[in-house]
């Protein structure tokens, strides 16, 4: 009996570390999974507008959270406008006009592509454990996976979203649901994360579901076809040289 | 003596005293009522913007461009102190500006956010339903003006969305109800516009007691708030306004002109027929030894009579219609105030500026003079001997 | 006896000249009156047709909802064979096709990078119709340059012009959404630059072709608004109801998109600021109308007083009064006429001068930007005509019955002494 104890109480031991693990460390592994050195995905958005339910395609690159170029693919109107973000600038090409054009001011507040996000929220990727202050709450059944539910508070007081609601499948450690709130507690925006797939062992959710919760309408759907983590991204995709190429 | 006959002159004429006296009142009212409006117009206007906008003047944020919400989140500072204890005594009303978004019926609509303490009692705005007993209640009462309401399709009562980015960047949202829709005159506070309390929209936008624009209630002679801030008279923020006034004054002009050219054919007819009618008086009076200047003198004074008796009539009948007009004015209907034109929104009140009525005399008595001169000129020049022959 | 009253009128000129020059004086006044009346209010319509409501207009109903919002992504698309058949049903209406737009203004510096920004209020307009042209006064709006004569050509305010400190002929990038809310670019040469004495065009406002406004916003055959305007150009508002009704009837449906026709005092309350300022405009009219018939009267009655002497010898020599009388009125009659004819010729030369000149208030309006015409062009049309010409015969012959009384009133002897002195 001693001797099953002592072989046990190792793996109750451990298991009972399992059980705790903490909302920072939760955290620290969605970002892990969710953000990787370099990310090149290809990608459908589903705008539904009043009149019509439009699909573009593009193929992003990325590096960290910081710098990401994106160009549209398809249809024939968006091919060949590309977007490059670089820290806190936003610039559009586009092959029509051959020009560069700096996005700030109002422009910032408008949505892209008619979709529920804004450029705002374009420019809005950060390391959730960096920013937030997790509080874990009770676990939900959410889209028939068992999750954890993080209460994020922000650390600073000039991030965009001061409060988020997030579920994490806890066997993946991929966010399934997202809540972004106003300062004043307002829900404001939701994200609803499905399709998780495991790509070169990560589990990654394919598709997202953007909603501004105080727009009428269903949301804009975010498809990734296809994406690759972690690969060599030459440089010159990062700089402004690669919107006119 | 030539003033006691002209005077007898008038009496003996009888119809056509009356009927030129008659036409020179009716001169006279007419152009003293278009004048009156639009005097009374432009005052109303001038006090509605005063009243609900400007004050006697304002302070605004040197980077503030009301016409550029880009500008708003760096068009702020925190209010100076001695400009802290003027606002303690209402001499002036701070104004925070914002800019935001609003969901009406889910449907993004950028607006401004606009900022008025609650207690302020020196603009018209109904800043007293703001007040906001809880410290965090469950939606921000707000004011908004007719035109927004109508353009968003919003009424009392309505609960609406409304989301802002905070001064430091951090997204912001409340539901707000509309808990007046103000009937103001002044579209410039009205369209795509909120109004919230100034200590509510301070803290909502994560700022203390800040400030994009200063009301003041008296002219500022002597205050200084430094580079920071910029002052805009209360004559500058009337400009457009004015000239928008005076253009279409133009077209009252044209009816004053063609009134005073009546008044001209009026005078000028009586007096060439008086003259033709009484071509061997002329002639007698000349015979008896009137110099030609007497005899100008005399029809000259008969015109101005009639210009005199015509202003008596005019104080005499008119005074009670131009009080009146003054005072109680004219009800405009409320569809004039949908308009959103300055001045037209409520009772139509006259103005009567004593310059302006002494320059209109003097017109109309400066055009009687020259119409009741031309035709004696004329008539003097003729020998006497003709004259009283009756011949011309 | 016409033609002897006649010679008499024009023998004796003191008995035709000084009362046909009153009577033309005074109708002259009348119709000017009435015209430059009409022409203030006919500017106020036609200013609001001109950029804002047309005589009648096409929209959606989801539009119509929203319609001071201009929101264009609720507007037309692919109507073209809809607009053609709009056409042939109401073929005495001139329709031309409008789109409303907001933007973001780039400009580049010598590497193409954004140097400049400026939000931009679009009107898109058939450039190619001369009518749409003339529509807004674009040719005199015209600052400095030329009306777009190719594709991508566009108008910029002046006053942008300068704030972003642009030059003619230079290109400039548009940057806006397309009627489906994604992103569109465009490159423009700014051909020249307008100032229409519209604020909110004035601040920021650009004038492009339709079909480039199409391009830009992926609104391939639509427009937001289809503006219609009657047969003259001029309002009519009996007339914008029964066509507005007609086409309701036959195209308007519960479909959000399907098109609705307003017409202009549909719209910006105007039915009613029309409606209200006619009757101000008629109070002032019939005010002047007194007042000239009261000048007129005293004209005619001092004319016949004048006569009591010739009258007297007249009766002497064994006239009767009732002859006298109708002499009096023919002769007033023929005074009242003449000057009229005069009058109303003088006037409506004055008319037409101002028809095609306007009267120019710019000098009071130097300096704003407004929503006001500077210029009321005036036009004669009959119905001012009439109602300016009978104050004139009316009134004259009116005094004349009147002082005419007196030859009944007074006897021979005390008549013919009146000839003495």
């Amino acid at each position: 009996m001693k001797k099953i104890l002592s072989i046990l109480l190792p793996i109750l031991l451990f298991a009972g570390t399992i059980c705790a693990i903490t909302a920072e460390e939760i955290l620290a592994k969605v970002d892990e999974n969710m953000n990787a050195g370099t990310v090149k995905s290809t990608a459908r958005m589903i705008v539904e507008t009043r009149r019509a339910t439009r699909t573009m395609s593009s193929v992003s690159y990325a590096k960290g959270t910081d710098t990401a170029f994106t160009e549209y693919t398809a249809p024939a109107r968006e091919k060949g406008t590309k977007m490059l973000k670089i820290k806190d600038d936003l610039w559009l090409y586009n092959p029509s006009t051959d020009r560069v054009i700096q996005i700030s001011g109002n422009m910032l507040k408008q949505s892209v592509m008619g979709s529920d996000l804004s450029y705002e929220d374009f420019m809005e990727e950060i390391e959730l454990a960096e920013a937030y202050i997790a509080t874990m709450l009770e676990d939900k059944i959410y889209d028939e996976r068992r999750c954890y539910v993080l209460d994020l508070m922000a650390k600073t007081e000039n991030l965009a979203y001061s409060r988020r609601v997030i579920y994490v499948d806890k066997e993946r450690m991929v966010p399934l649901y997202q809540e972004l709130y106003a300062k004043s507690g307002k829900k404001l925006k939701t994200m609803r994360l499905s399709k998780v797939t495991k790509i070169k062992g990560r589990w990654y959710p394919l598709q997202v579901v953007f909603k501004d919760e105080l727009k009428s309408g269903n949301g804009t759907t975010m498809i990734i076809d296809e994406i690759s983590f972690d690969i060599d991204i030459p440089d010159h995709y990062f700089t402004k040289a690669v919107l006119r190429k | 003596m030539l003033l006691k006959l002209a005077l007898k002159r008038i009496a003996g004429n009888g119809w056509r005293s009356v009927f030129n006296i008659l036409i020179l009142f009716l001169v006279l009212m007419g152009m003293l009522f278009i004048q009156g409006m639009y005097d009374g117009w432009m005052r109303t206007a001038r006090r509605q913007k005063e009243e609900w906008e400007i004050g006697a003047g304002h302070f605004e944020h040197s980077n503030y461009d009301k016409y550029d919400s880009f500008t708003f989140k760096d068009s702020f500072a925190k209010i100076p102190d001695h400009i802290q204890e003027l606002i303690r005594q209402n001499e002036v009303v701070p104004i925070l500006v914002f800019s935001g978004v609003l969901y009406p019926q889910g449907r993004m609509t950028p607006i401004s956010i606009k900022g008025i303490p609650w207690d302020q009692a020196l603009l018209k705005i109904p800043s007293q339903m703001l007040r906001v007993k809880d410290e965090y209640p469950g939606s921000l009462p707000t004011v908004i003006g007719q035109d927004m309401a109508r353009t968003n399709g919003l009424s009392q009562g309505d609960l609406v969305s409304m989301r802002f980015k905070d001064a430091r960047g951090v997204f912001n949202a409340y539901d707000i109800e509309i808990v007046k829709v103000m009937a103001t005159p002044v579209s410039s506070i009205d369209e795509s516009q909120v109004w919230i309390d100034f200590t509510v929209l301070n803290s909502l936008v994560a700022l203390q007691n800040s400030a994009t624009l200063f009301i003041l209630k008296d002219e500022a002679t002597q205050l200084n708030l430094g580079s920071n801030w910029r002052y805009i008279s209360q004559k500058k923020s009337l400009e457009d306004v004015l000239a928008m006034m005076k253009a279409d004054q133009a077209g009252g002009y044209v009816v004053i002109a063609l009134l005073l050219f009546l008044a001209m054919i009026a005078i000028f007819d009586t007096q060439i027929l008086a003259v033709f009618k009484r071509r061997k008086e002329i002639g007698t009076l000349i015979a008896l030894g009137m110099t030609r200047r007497q005899i100008i003198r005399l029809f000259t004074y008969e015109g101005c009579l009639y210009m005199v008796f015509g202003t008596i009539l005019t104080a005499i009948l008119g005074l009670p219609l131009f009080i009146h007009l003054g005072t109680k004015g004219i009800p405009l209907p409320q569809e004039l105030s949908n308009l959103n034109v300055g001045g037209f929104s409520e009772t139509m009140k006259s103005y009567y500026d004593p310059l302006t009525i002494l320059f209109m005399l003097i017109m109309v008595f400066v055009l009687t003079l020259f119409a009741s001169w031309l035709p004696a000129a004329k008539i003097a020049r003729m020998k006497a001997t003709q004259a009283l022959r009756g011949k011309v | 006896m016409l033609k002897f009253v006649l010679k008499g009128l024009i023998r004796d000129r003191s008995r035709s000249f000084f009362p046909v020059l009153i009577v033309t004086a005074g109708v002259l006044v009348t119709v000017f009156l009435t015209a430059f009346m009409s022409g203030y209010m006919e500017s106020m319509v036609r200013q609001n047709a001109r950029f804002d409501t047309g005589h009648v207009k096409i929209v959606t109903n989801a539009y119509a909802d929203k319609i001071s919002q201009k929101p264009y992504d609720l507007g037309f698309i692919d109507s073209e064979s809809d607009f053609e058949q709009w056409k042939r049903d109401f073929p005495s209406i001139r329709w031309t096709p409008r789109i409303y737009f907001g933007a973001l203004m780039d400009v580049p510096d010598e590497e193409g990078n954004t140097l400049e920004q400026g939000d931009v209020f679009g009107m898109a307009i058939d450039l190619w119709d001369p009518g749409a042209v003339q529509d807004i006064h674009l040719q005199e709006a015209l600052v400095q340059g030329r009306i777009p004569q190719a594709p991508s050509e566009i108008l910029i305010s002046q006053e942008l012009f300068s704030k972003l400190r642009l030059q003619l002929d230079s290109t400039v990038t548009l940057l806006g959404s397309t009627l489906h809310g994604a992103m569109s670019f465009q490159n423009y040469i700014i051909s020249g630059t307008v100032s229409f004495g519209v604020h909110a065009l004035d601040r920021g406002g650009i004038v492009t072709d339709i079909e480039d406004a199409r391009l830009f916003l992926d609104m391939e055959g639509g427009a937001s608004e289809y503006f219609g305007f009657l047969p003259d150009g001029i309002y009519d508002d009996g007339e914008a109801t029964k066509i507005k009704r007609e086409f309701n009837a036959r195209y308007n449906s519960e479909d959000e998109f399907a098109p609705q026709m307003l017409a202009l005092t549909d719209q910006n309350d105007l039915g009613f600021m029309l409606s209200y300022a006619g009757l101000a405009l008629g109070l002032i009219n019939v005010v002047f109308i007194l007042i000239i018939a009261i000048v007129l009267w005293n004209a005619g009655l001092l004319n016949s007083i004048r006569r009591y002497g010739e009258f007297g010898l007249r009766l002497a020599m064994g006239e009767r009064k009732g002859r006298l009388y109708k002499w009096l009125l023919v002769e007033a009659l023929a005074v009242g006429v003449v000057g009229s004819l005069i009058g109303a010729a003088l006037g409506i030369g004055l008319i037409q001068y101002f028809h095609v000149h306007g009267i120019d208030f710019g000098a009071f309006t130097q300096d704003t930007s407004m929503m006001v015409e500077n210029v009321v062009y005036l036009s004669a049309d009959t119905k001012n005509l009439i109602l300016g010409i009978i104050p004139g015969p009316v009134a004259t012959v009116l005094g004349a019955m009147l002082a005419g009384i007196g030859i009944f009133r007074r006897n021979t002897a005390k008549l013919f002494k009146e000839l003495e002195t």
